[in-house]
This record gives C-alpha cells, sequence and structure tokens, in this order.
C-alpha cells in the first residue's frame, strides 16, 4: 500500500527522537567509569530495572510481528508470545542468581568465575558476539519496514538512522542512559496497547456491507466494463474486467456461474501496477484496498457494540473471518504477478496452532513435520536466559534480591503486553486496515483505523521500541570485545579510562557491521529470523550455564567445546535449512540438507552431550572452594 | 553460588505445565478445540494460564524465597 506521510506523523516522530536523545544525555552525564559504562554502577532501582527488561525484551519483533502474524494467521502469533514469555521462568529461576553473585559485568565473567580460563573467556566472548549480531539483524530490518511507511524514505535510509542514533546513545552514556530509554520505551509501549486494546473492546465487531469474499454472479461481473482477454489469465479460470478508471479487476471463477474478487500485484514491468496500474493515489494509478473484516457473527448479527475481554474472544470463537491467501503467478514475459485472494476461516480455526506457514507442521500426521513445531517451542523457552543483552542487565541492580524483583517486575509487564498482543492482533485482523502485502504494518494500521495521531504516537513508540533494543544490543557486544577479548584474553593492561574509551569506539564499529547487514538482508521475515537467533543463544549458552551450575564434574574444556560446538552446529544447521535455501540464496527448498529448519531440538541436547563427554575425559576441575 | 532450592522445584512445575501444552498442541489437536469454560477453546485458556502461572510462579518466589 501507498502511505501518505502525515506532517503530524512526521512530527511526533521527530519530537519522540529528540527527546529520547536528549533524556539520555542528560541521564547519562554522571557514568565516567568502566563500571557506570557497562553496568550503571549497580545502582539501578529493581522497579526502574523491571520495565527495562521489558523495553529490552519487547523488541520490533515482538511488537510489529507478532501483532502482524496473529493478525494474517491468528493463534500462531500467540505460540510466540508464550514461548517468549516462558523463557522468562528459566530465567529468574535458573540462571539469573548464580549469575549475578559469580559476574561483574558480562556472561564471559561469570561462566569463567571458577576457573580462571582464557579459553572459556574467548568462547564466551565470541558467543556473545555471534547471537548479538545474529538478533541485531532482524531489529535492523525492522527499523528499515517502519521507516519507509511513516515518513517515506527508502529502506536503507531507516535502517542508516536507527544505526546513527543508537550508536550516539551508547556513545554518549553507556548503560544508564540505555537503561532509562529502555524504561520510558516499555512503560509506553504497554500503556499505549492498554488504550488500543479499550478502542478494540468498545468498538467490538462489525460486518461490513460489502466484502470481497462474498461471490457475484458472473453476468452481474461481466456488465461492469470491458471483458478483457489475456493468454496469461486463462478464461476457463479467470474473469478480467476493465473498469472505465482503467483499473482491471480479476475475479477467480467459482462453480455455478460465480466468481470472486482479488487484488493483483504485478512487478518486472518497471512501476509495480496494482490491477494493471501503476501504483499510487490520484488518476491513472490505483492502490491496494485495505482488507480485513469479519463475515458472519454468531447469530446472523450485523454488529455487536462494545465488548468485554471474555466475550470479545468467545464471539471472535464463534465468527467466520475473512482472511487472505497469497499465490505467485509467472507471466509470459517473465513478470510476476502475486494474486491475494479472500477466503473465509472459521474463528474457531483460527484460534487453534497451526494456520500459518511456520506452525503448519502441527497440523500434519509425519512425526518430521511436528519436530520442527517442538524444536522452536523449545528454543524459545531455553533462548531468553541465554541472550547477552538480556543476561547484562542483571549486573544493574545491586543484590539478589533487587534481581528477584525486578524480573517479577519484567514479568508482569511482559506477559501483560503478551496478552495485550492477541487482542491487537485479531483486532487488527477484523479491522479493514490491514495492508494485505505487509504483515509488519498490522499494529500501526489498526492505530490508525482510530486515529491519525494514534498511529503517529505508535509508530514512534515502535520505532524508539528498535532503538532501545538495539542500544542494549550494541551494549553488550561492546562489552564482550572490550572486556572479555581485549581484557581478559588479550591481557591488555587497560585504564578505565581507556577501557571505556575503546568500548565507544567498538559500539561504533559494531553499530556501522549492524547498519550494512540491516540494509543487506532487507527481503528476510523478521519473526522468523528472532526464532534462529534464540535457536543460536540456546544452543551455544544454555548447557554451560546450566551444567556449571549443577554438576561438580564440569571442566572448563567442556565448557569451551559445548559452547563452540553449540555455536557451530546452530548456525550450519540454521544456513543449510530449506528456510535459508528458499529466502536467503534462492536455491531450491528441496535440495537442503536438514529435515527442518529449528535446530533447537537437536544442537541444544548435543550442547548438553558433548559438555559431559569433555569433562569426563578431562582431569577434574581442583575444587576451589574448599 | 547455590540457588534455592525452591526456585528448582517451581521451575519443574512451570516446565511441566510448559510441556503439557507442547503435547496437547502436537499430538491432541481435539483437546485444543475443546470449549470448556466460558466459550473459550483450551488453547486460548491454556495459552493464558501458561503467561498467568509465570507471573504468579515468580511473585510467589519472591515471598517465600530469601
Amino acid at each position: 500500500m501507498v502511505y501518505v506521510t502525515s506532517p503530524l506523523a512526521v512530527g511526533v516522530f521527530v519530537a519522540f527522537v529528540l527527546g529520547v536523545l536528549l533524556l539520555s544525555w542528560w541521564l547519562g552525564r554522571g557514568a565516567q567509569s568502566a563500571s557506570g559504562y557497562y553496568a550503571a554502577h549497580g545502582q539501578i532501582h529493581w522497579f526502574v530495572n523491571g520495565i527495562a527488561f521489558a523495553g529490552d525484551y519487547l523488541s520490533a519483533a515482538s511488537f510489529l510481528g507478532i501483532c502482524g502474524m496473529i493478525a494474517f494467521y491468528g493463534y500462531d502469533g500467540f505460540l510466540y508470545s508464550i514461548g517468549y514469555l516462558a523463557g522468562w521462568i528459566v530465567a529468574l529461576f535458573v540462571v539469573a542468581e548464580p549469575l549475578k553473585r559469580m559476574g561483574k559485568f558480562t556472561f564471559a565473567d561469570a561462566l569463567d568465575a571458577r576457573f580462571h580460563s582464557r579459553g572459556i573467556k574467548l568462547a564466551a566472548a565470541l558467543s556473545t558476539l555471534v547471537v548479538s549480531l545474529f538478533y541485531l539483524i532482524p531489529q535492523m530490518v525492522g527499523a528499515g519496514v517502519l521507516i519507509k511507511p511513516l515518513l517515506g524514505f527508502s529502506h536503507a535510509a531507516g535502517v542508516l538512522i536507527v544505526g546513527v542514533v543508537v550508536t550516539i546513545i551508547v556513545v554518549t552514556a553507556g548503560m544508564v542512559s540505555t537503561t532509562w530509554v529502555q524504561f520510558i520505551k516499555g512503560g509506553l509501549l504497554v500503556a499505549f496497547c492498554l488504550l488500543l486494546t479499550g478502542l478494540i473492546l468498545r468498538r467490538g465487531f462489525e460486518v461490513p456491507p460489502h466484502l470481497p469474499v462474498t461471490p457475484l454472479a458472473t453476468d452481474v461481473i461481466e456488465r461492469q466494463g470491458r471483458v478483457v482477454v489475456d493468454p496469461d489469465w486463462p478464461s476457463d479460470a479467470w474473469l478480467q474486467v476493465q473498469l472505465p478508471s482503467g483499473v482491471i479487476h480479476s475475479y477467480r471463477r467459482l462453480p455455478g456461474g460465480l466468481a470472486r474478487l482479488t487484488q493483483v500485484v504485478t512487478t518486472g514491468r518497471g512501476p509495480v501496477l496494482v490491477d494493471g496500474l501503476p501504483q499510487g493515489t490520484g488518476a491513472n494509478a490505483h492502490d491496494l484496498t485495505p482488507v480485513g473484516a469479519v463475515a458472519a457473527l454468531p447469530g446472523g448479527a450485523r454488529a455487536t457494540g462494545s465488548l468485554g475481554p471474555i466475550a470479545f474472544l468467545r464471539t471472535f470463537n464463534a465468527s467466520t473471518i475473512e482472511t487472505w491467501t497469497s499465490e505467485r503467478r509467472v507471466l509470459k514475459d517473465g513478470a510476476v504477478a502475486t494474486v491475494h485472494t479472500p477466503r473465509t476461516q472459521t474463528g474457531a480455526d483460527l484460534l487453534q496452532p497451526g494456520a500459518s506457514p511456520t506452525f503448519k507442521g502441527v497440523r500434519s500426521s509425519a512425526l518430521f513435520d511436528k519436530l520442527d513445531f517442538l524444536s522452536l517451542m523449545l528454543a524459545l523457552f531455553a533462548g531468553t536466559a541465554s541472550l547477552p543483552h538480556i543476561l547484562i542487565r542483571y549486573y544493574t541492580v545491586r543484590d539478589v534480591m533487587a534481581v528477584r524483583k525486578s524480573t517479577v517486575t519484567g514479568i508482569g509487564a511482559i506477559g501483560l503486553f503478551y496478552v495485550l498482543t492477541l487482542y491487537l492482533g485479531l483486532g487488527a485482523m477484523t479491522s479493514g486496515a490491514l495492508d494485505v502485502t505487509n504483515t509488519n504494518m498490522a499494529a500501526p494500521l489498526l492505530a490508525r483505523s482510530f486515529s491519525e495521531p494514534l498511529f503517529a504516537v505508535i509508530s514512534a513508540i515502535a520505532f524508539t521500541t528498535v532503538l532501545g533494543t538495539v542500544s542494549g544490543l550494541i551494549l553488550a557486544a561492546s562489552g564482550a570485545v572490550v572486556h572479555d577479548l581485549l581484557t581478559n584474553v588479550w591481557r591488555m593492561d587497560l585504564t578505565d579510562d581507556a577501557k571505556v574509551r575503546a568500548g565507544k569506539w567498538v559500539a561504533v564499529a559494531v553499530g556501522i557491521v549492524a547498519m550494512l547487514l540491516g540494509i543487506a538482508f532487507e527481503n528476510l521475515n523478521v519473526s522468523f529470523l528472532v526464532g534462529w537467533a534464540f535457536n543460536v543463544a540456546a544452543s551455544a549458552n544454555l548447557p554451560s550455564l546450566v551444567m556449571l551450575l549443577f554438576w561438580k564434574r564440569t571442566t572448563k574444556q567442556g565448557i569451551v567445546a559445548a559452547i563452540i560446538v553449540g555455536m557451530v552446529s546452530s548456525l550450519a544447521w540454521i544456513l543449510s535449512s530449506a528456510q535459508a535455501f528458499k529466502d536467503v540464496y534462492g536455491w531450491a527448498p528441496e535440495t537442503a540438507p536438514v529435515p527442518f529448519s529449528q535446530p533447537g531440538i537437536v544442537t541444544i541436547p548435543l550442547g548438553f552431550l558433548v559438555l559431559i563427554v569433555v569433562s569426563l575425559l578431562t582431569p577434574k576441575p581442583v575444587d576451589r572452594s574448599a | 553460588m547455590h540457588t534455592p532450592r525452591i526456585a528448582l522445584w517451581l521451575f519443574g512445575a512451570y516446565l511441566l505445565v510448559y510441556v503439557g501444552f507442547m503435547a496437547l498442541a502436537a499430538f491432541a489437536p481435539g483437546v485444543m478445540a475443546a470449549t470448556p469454560l466460558a466459550g473459550l477453546p483450551v488453547s486460548i485458556l491454556y495459552g493464558l494460564l501458561l503467561i498467568g502461572l509465570a507471573f504468579v510462579l515468580a511473585a510467589l518466589y519472591v515471598r517465600v524465597a530469601r
């Protein structure tokens, strides 16, 4: 869809970003030492840290990706919500406290507290870098996706803006201001999602009068304009009619002399064509019609009026919804037509797992197809506690009690947000405002269906969401390089000042790499990439974290081997999966060597196995605490 | 660097509930589609339960552990 840039949206957006920058500079002006730069002196209040957890964790993929996925496929998006939240249980009950007691600034510190081994520091720092970069890619791509419709810039410009602003935030102030940016954004995100949910419930459901999914008789269609004869669209399956405006409506023929209207986007013939005319607004141009509607309500009602939170879900479950499918057709001259076709699905079906391409294996009868689903749910559960940018936040508060309290606050805020995503997604699905070509825009477009200022504010919050997460990731990567690699692996003797300076240079370098990756990976699916990052994090970090805490026989060789094997095997699996073949290299997905695309169910146990075998083969560690 | 025992018990309890969810979704779609309470399907009820339970267990832990 063409998005008209409104001066209001731009104004709100610029005010937001400037406000955040100013605030971060003002709050961070006191951070001079290394402990201030990386861990905010351990003096952040637990409540602030808890909401900052939410700000850190609810990335662009959570907000835009999950809402979009629910809006297009229903329950499958909510599966991500459930898995992402459940992961916090692992973080709180298993890894947080020992990590807090053992570490100083980074995850490598904690892993290495017992052994003082350069090998462990090197392996842990490498895995921190790899996971942070992997997690940065979808955030940067998300930034580009957001900027394009909002401000009318190109994808690359969006990525550059985010990269520059974030690098400024990180370089000027470090962890103190990063924490406050995340606090503000986490709080705003939850507050505005609550507001939106209230508006959705007040609006209820309504069946619009003319739905594209309703079939029309072919003789009625033929009277609307001139019937087009085109060998690309054989007349036994298609009926095309050109209206006086020049628009060509393509109808898919159904049995019984009926046909159903589709929307056709054609690329590869110069400008993008929508239903035969260049995409745009005004004369001699045409744009996609916004979609998403209830086709029938229970009892044949036309509208429900306002609904309570439970009645909303119950009514949805008993309704019929118009959803859209897409199909690619290669035309004779090499151009590609994407045909978007409406269909009806029952609400009950949309509230069950397996309606989306990502999770469709769960409905298959073959066990192998189900493994993909089980593997992703396992990776989401185990991945949270292994994300370096989440782990560093355990060093910003004073003691173990503050760790617990801030985690509970975080779980509360994040859990509330994930419950709201269900309402936002289903609300967007029935809002009549969706862009059929772009799932990521569902939440902002839902806001616009209520009011323009709300759209501006939600978009600005989504953008600060990207800023918050990206700055946390860059800081984690910078800590890994300076603290773990320079000081502890290469034994460079740096003063406190030099550490902070080096950290800032590394932050700039990581920022530049992230921008380049964000531009290069423009066409990758954002939420899918995040799932992969969780797989890598869990495979590389979780086995050594858990075994170190609960098995005394663990040796340093075992830890190093588990990190390296977990990281390399999960990366290799992902890079040779059918999804990577199709979306990254453009090769035939059937030729991929691995059977399913989510490695976690294989590579997480593999990491544990390698750790146990290598530990048993190497000499017992000397017990230093005795 | 020991973790309070209660934390591991709470973790085990949650893990069971989570594995139960994965098993139902993968192997018992009929159960997931049933509507036992307030006209809502088990899929939604169980999902909301997992989110609510995480908060309840975490809050309980802060009260109990020292």
